[in-house]
């Protein structure tokens, strides 16, 4: 785990801008190997973790895919969705029951890439977008399984 | 469906506490708890929940001793909402919420949970502190880790460092804590409200052989503490052996001072200052003893700590 530098910052801001044409502010971020991103606290960044047995820390925001895309958690759309101009999916009833429940939607969108999902002002994650619909990446713990 | 009866020995010890008010205990202890759930301040404010979930056409009331608190009655299984999706709540008991609030931890504090799973405590703590500081909430348990983990990022806390680890290891982390949390393992004889099994499964000794290892995590959680600084012991329960005959053993042997609890809206009861033959220091009185029928909640126990 490391805590990206100021350039590693700006190249994730810039990436999200490019995504989805938002603004946003980062202060501490850490990344794993897998290239995933968690928001971190200050406090939390420097504590002096070396004889904890550290499992996790701060909050899942966001994942470098393999083609370096950028698919943001549910906590990260719910930062990035309300600033968010472009590639945002407005989801109707029917389909946010089935995201929800982990389910792929057949929604065409024209879109190619990642999409963050809303309904309202509610921001329910990220999927990716393609030609039949959008691919589901909600965390199977996260599902509600009766709604 | 017929309910399970009290073992004569737990009805025993429960006149010892409660005198005549025993049957009070036991009625209350049979009846179906309150729905509450925790406002989560991480991403929605306390009006805008409430709001929206009137809207939805559920009964909506505070929780007597915290406004993030509210007292539900709908159809609904909370769970399974898109507000729960979001983690614009979480589903917690009343009287769980009471630790973190006596902790009371500031924005720029580090906190230590040593028994944290599922999580009630730690994102309680987290949203407390406007979700900076530090928060390192441990469990010792693999599957209970994976439902903590999942409850941390869904009220999307980033001041949380989560560890594994034996809550009799805190002091060997490395870092001294402002303030710490022990919600310790026990009986849980004051859940009974939430599983009726707990009444067949009872047995008079489980408090005396699980109180070893609750001192030994209160110990190892003071030694983790800074001078000044406040720990707060609680658990859901109001077995003597498991809470004033802790904190007793803490006072006698680490010359910790025991603060007052008190919360504006909650009736407590104090400390027990002896139980079976044994005395316990005077400023136990300083505890607080929750019971089910005082508050309408489980039943608890929380003691708040200075070294």
């Amino acid at each position: 785990m490391k805590f990206l530098n100021k350039k590693e910052k700006e190249e994730l801001k810039a990436k999200i801008r490019n995504s989805w044409n938002a603004e946003i502010e980062i202060e501490e971020i850490a990344m794993s190997g897998e290239k995933k991103m968690w928001l971190v606290s200050r406090q939390a960044a420097i504590a002096n973790t070396q004889k904890l047995r550290m499992e996790s820390i701060g909050s899942y925001f966001a994942k470098y895919d393999k083609r370096g895309d950028l698919r943001l958690s549910i906590e990260g759309s719910i930062i990035v969705g309300p600033k968010a101009k472009k590639n945002v999916v407005e989801l109707t009833d029917k389909e946010l029951a089935l995201w929800v429940r982990g389910i792929n939607l057949d929604t065409k969108t024209g879109i190619e890439g990642y999409v963050i999902l809303k309904k309202g002002k509610d921001y329910f994650g990220c999927g990716k977008a393609f030609e039949k619909g959008i691919l589901n990446h909600v965390p199977k713990e996260r599902r509600i399984k009766n709604l | 469906m017929k309910k399970p009866e009290f073992k004569k020995k737990f009805v025993e010890r429960y006149t010892d506490l409660l005198g005549e008010e025993v049957n009070d205990f036991l009625e209350k202890s049979l009846e179906f708890l309150p729905r509450t759930i925790r406002v989560n301040t991480n991403k929605i404010e306390v009006k805008e929940l409430r709001e929206r979930l009137e809207a939805k056409g559920w009964n909506v009331k505070p929780v007597k001793f915290y406004d993030k608190g509210f007292i539900i009655k709908n159809d609904e299984a909370l769970g399974n909402t898109y507000e729960h999706f979001l983690g614009y709540y979480y589903v917690q008991e009343a009287a769980s919420m009471i630790p973190p609030i006596i902790l009371n931890p500031s924005e720029n504090d580090s906190v230590l949970d040593s028994c944290a799973a599922p999580g009630s405590k730690t994102t309680q703590l987290s949203m407390e502190m406007n979700n900076s500081g530090l928060v390192v909430s441990n469990e010792v348990k693999l599957p209970r880790l994976a439902i903590l983990a999942s409850n941390v990022q869904r009220m999307g806390c980033k001041n949380v460092i989560i560890t594994k680890g034996s809550g009799t290891g805190m002091h060997a982390g490395g870092i001294k804590y402002d303030k710490i949390l022990v919600d310790a393992p026990c009986s849980a004889t004051g859940a009974i409200r939430k599983n009726l099994k707990i009444i067949t499964q009872w047995n008079e000794n489980v408090p005396l052989r699980i109180c070893s290892l609750q001192k030994k995590i209160l110990y190892s959680s003071l030694q983790a503490l800074k001078k000044g600084g406040e720990l707060v012991y609680s658990t859901c329960n109001l077995e003597p052996e498991e809470n004033e005959n802790v904190v007793n053993h803490a006072i006698e042997k680490y010359g910790v001072k025991v603060l007052p609890v008190k919360l504006k809206g909650l009736k407590t009861r104090p400390g027990i200052t002896s139980w079976k033959k044994e005395d316990f220091d005077k400023s136990i009185k300083n505890c607080a003893r929750i019971y089910p029928q005082d508050n309408n909640t489980e039943g608890f126990f929380v003691a708040r700590m200075t070294k």
